[in-house]
């Protein structure tokens, strides 16, 4: 599952998850030892040269389709040399992988499940460091506000009130981040379970060859049937209302999670007098509605606004009054095209 | 390996696996697979940009205004149509996509049936760009390239082409803008974005049902957070509609590949395509879920950009509508029977092979394509 700093706000998280679905190739056939990184990454080839622009991960995908692959090879080596029989071999080793998988969605669902209480516990030390009255319960609530009033008070007028406004939304980032973790192991569980299953439709795929008289002869093979297995049960446990709604509460908590920590980067803007991203968005907001109002003046036929030259040999043609044509006939057919 | 390869001694083991893998076997595979990425390393590393270079069709720009540019591609016939054709492609991707290679290129094979051939480029939109609406592309940057164009020829009316969300943006203008507009041909374009409710399919539409999964509040605060949503992140949308298939691509698939340097060179080339994917403006995005992908109001004649209810029964001029049959990313029930749902008489549907993309860069739709969308608007002009 996604490291726990995983973040599905924007490329990073894109990325982290991306590779979590590569890791997970490997584990399947229960090797281990093979990271899969991020084919998409810049990076030299082999020979350290770096390739063009756009395609300098795809050296990078055949080292690691290298380092997910050759495990594979080296697993099934090995439960062969146990097992000389290969369909025993294969299924002894689809079985534990199936039994691994059916483990971990088990856990991640119980993980999804308990997450809530242990969010109520952890960030105890923070609300203590924050707020240390709210540690010794209701019975201390007008002591607490007296002392928020006479000190926060005497905070702001010491210019101290962003560290207390920081504070506040640091602990809101902390539940954003528990409420992000459940979500993710909620949506794991599930995509897990869909990996399962199509272990599962492998062997179904497998035996029904098996009965067409048909046989795999290579891993590679293996690895290509499986693949198409667990497509179809990805797709279609990923269509089911769970997967969506699982799907849904990841991007609202990632989106919670984003707006504290803008939430944050304003506080901190607005101490040293930088431009906060609600200014420079008015500002662009701004600049947008001026360009609009620009184009319907141009369009309603006021004073003509001269584009920039266009490039090369291609300078735009002096405007030309449109001719004006009587319009083709209007044809009354439908019709389907012969391709 | 041989799957399809009847193995008559193991027929009868019906119940077993047919798995006929020796430890010897393995391990001459394991080397043959290890030489072969080392062949592939090496050949990797030689190819040249020339070689890796896409959207070569000779082109100028004539027209830009803030990242948009409008190219005018170089006829190859002496007396090209007369009436030019504008073809807009999506936000979400380059439009490279259409002109990849010269062999696979629906730009080269619309100028080599005798079309005189337009593109907008959207550009890459970026954070100053968070704020453009989808009224801001339809009733602004394309409208100011359709005046260039009808300035530019003399002429009241040119043929548009759009593709997908292009297709949506063209649908929009043709029918905010109906006398600028010849011919109107939209390709693998939504329309009825509820089209799928009824056609549940296993691996297609998934973004249908993931939008309606979402709630207005949901995209309003994605997109009030986002600003606009980075290349990276429109990519990643992309790569989890096929997640297993986009791990194996890059696996198994390559591998497959690595020896024949006609197909290497063609994954490379779509790769290069999809590495730049642009980011999308917020507020597009914002309507573009909530009112087409939610509320479906295109199609119920309730969309309204700027100040203008788009009314598609406006659209009276004739309509060629392309679809592809294996399309998972806008699914057919979205796009195809069309059928009364425009003002025009004049309706036509074409179905091509394959998916969404293979549209425009497939053997077989090549063949197909370029010549019945020319042969249709020949009939027209």
């Amino acid at each position: 599952m996604p490291s726990e700093d995983t973040d599905l706000d924007g490329v990073g998280g894109s990325d982290a998850l991306y590779a979590w679905w590569l890791d997970l190739i490997p584990a399947l056939f229960g090797a281990s030892g093979a990271k899969a990184r991020d084919p998409k990454a810049q990076t030299e080839g082999n020979d350290g040269s770096r390739s063009p622009p756009g395609v300098a991960h795809v050296p990078q995908a055949l080292e690691m389709t290298r380092q997910l692959i050759t495990p594979l090879y080296q697993g099934f080596l090995q439960a062969l040399l146990a097992n000389p029989q290969p369909e025993r071999a294969f299924g002894t080793l689809l079985e534990q992988t199936l039994s691994h998988l059916r483990s971990a969605s088990r856990s991640l669902a119980d993980m999804a499940t308990t997450m809530p209480s242990q969010q109520g516990a952890l960030p105890i030390g923070w609300n203590f460091l924050a707020d240390p009255v709210s540690a010794f319960g209701e019975a201390m609530k007008p002591l607490s506000l007296n002392l928020e009033r006479a000190y926060g008070g005497l905070a702001d007028a010491f210019g101290l009130a962003p560290s207390r406004e920081l504070q506040l939304a640091g602990r809101e980032m902390l539940q954003c981040a528990f409420a992000k973790r459940q979500a993710q192991a909620e949506y794991l569980g599930l995509a897990v379970g869909a990996l399962a299953k199509g272990a599962e439709g492998t062997l179904a795929r497998l035996r029904e060859m098996g009965q067409r008289g048909e046989s795999v002869d290579s891993l590679l093979a293996l690895v290509r049937l499986w693949a198409r297995s667990t497509d179809e049960a990805v797709h279609a446990a990923m269509q089911t209302p769970e997967a969506l709604e699982a799907s849904a509460k990841l991007l609202r908590v990632a989106m919670r999670s984003r707006k504290q920590q803008q939430r944050m980067v304003a506080i901190a803007s607005e101490a040293l007098n930088v431009p906060t991203r609600a200014e420079v968005d008015a500002a662009y907001r701004e600049i947008q509605d001026l360009k609009r109002e620009l184009r319907r003046i141009r369009k309603s036929g006021g004073p003509r606004v001269r584009e920039p030259a266009a490039t090369g040999s291609a300078a735009p043609v002096a405007a030309k009054r449109p001719r004006t044509r009587t319009p083709a006939a209007k044809r009354k057919n439908s019709s389907k095209v012969a391709a | 390996m041989s799957e399809k390869t009847p193995s008559t001694p193991q027929g009868k083991t019906a119940a077993t696996l047919p798995i006929r893998i020796t430890p010897e076997s393995l391990l001459r595979e394991l080397q043959q697979f290890n030489d072969k990425l080392t062949r592939g390393s090496k050949r990797l590393a030689a190819l040249s940009e020339e070689q890796l270079a896409i959207a070569t069709a000779p082109k100028e720009e004539v027209w830009r205004e803030d990242m948009v540019r409008l190219y005018h591609y170089q006829p190859v016939v002496d007396k090209p149509a007369r009436v030019p054709i504008l073809v807009t492609y999506a936000l979400v991707g380059r439009y490279q996509m259409i002109d990849l290679e010269a062999d696979r290129s629906f730009i080269r094979k619309l100028l080599a049936e005798g079309l005189d051939v337009y593109m907008v480029d959207w550009g890459l939109p970026g954070r100053a760009q968070r704020f453009l609406t989808i009224d801001d592309y339809v009733s602004g940057y394309l409208d100011d390239c359709v005046d260039y164009i009808r300035e530019r020829h003399g002429l009241k009316q040119i043929n548009m082409l759009g593709i997908c969300q292009g297709g949506v943006f063209t649908t929009c203008y043709a029918a905010l803008f109906p006398d600028k507009v010849k011919n109107l041909v939209l390709t693998v374009t939504p329309i009825d974005f509820h089209g799928d409710k009824d056609h549940l399919e296993a691996g297609s539409g998934y973004m249908n049902l993931w939008a309606r999964s979402l709630t207005h509040e949901d995209v309003d605060t994605m997109v009030d957070t986002l600003g606009a949503a980075p290349g990276a992140m429109v990519g990643f949308s992309f790569l989890m509609m096929n997640p297993v298939g986009n791990v194996t691509k890059y696996t198994t698939e390559l591998v497959e590949i690595l020896d024949d340097e006609a197909k290497l060179l063609n994954f490379l080339h779509m790769e290069r395509w999809i590495a730049d994917r642009p980011g999308h403006p917020g507020e597009v995005m914002r309507q573009w879920f909530k009112d087409l992908y939610q509320d479906n109001k295109l199609v119920r004649g309730e969309l309204v950009l700027g100040d203008r209810r788009v009314q598609l029964d406006r659209i009276t001029m004739p309509v060629l509508n392309v679809f592809a049959d294996g399309d998972v990313i806008i699914p057919t029930s979205c796009s195809r029977g069309l059928e009364g749902t425009f003002g025009t008489d004049d309706y036509s549907e074409l179905a091509v092979p394959g998916g969404h993309i293979g549209t425009f860069v497939g053997g077989k739709a090549q063949k197909i394509l370029a010549p019945s969308i020319a042969k249709w608007l020949k009939e027209r002009n």
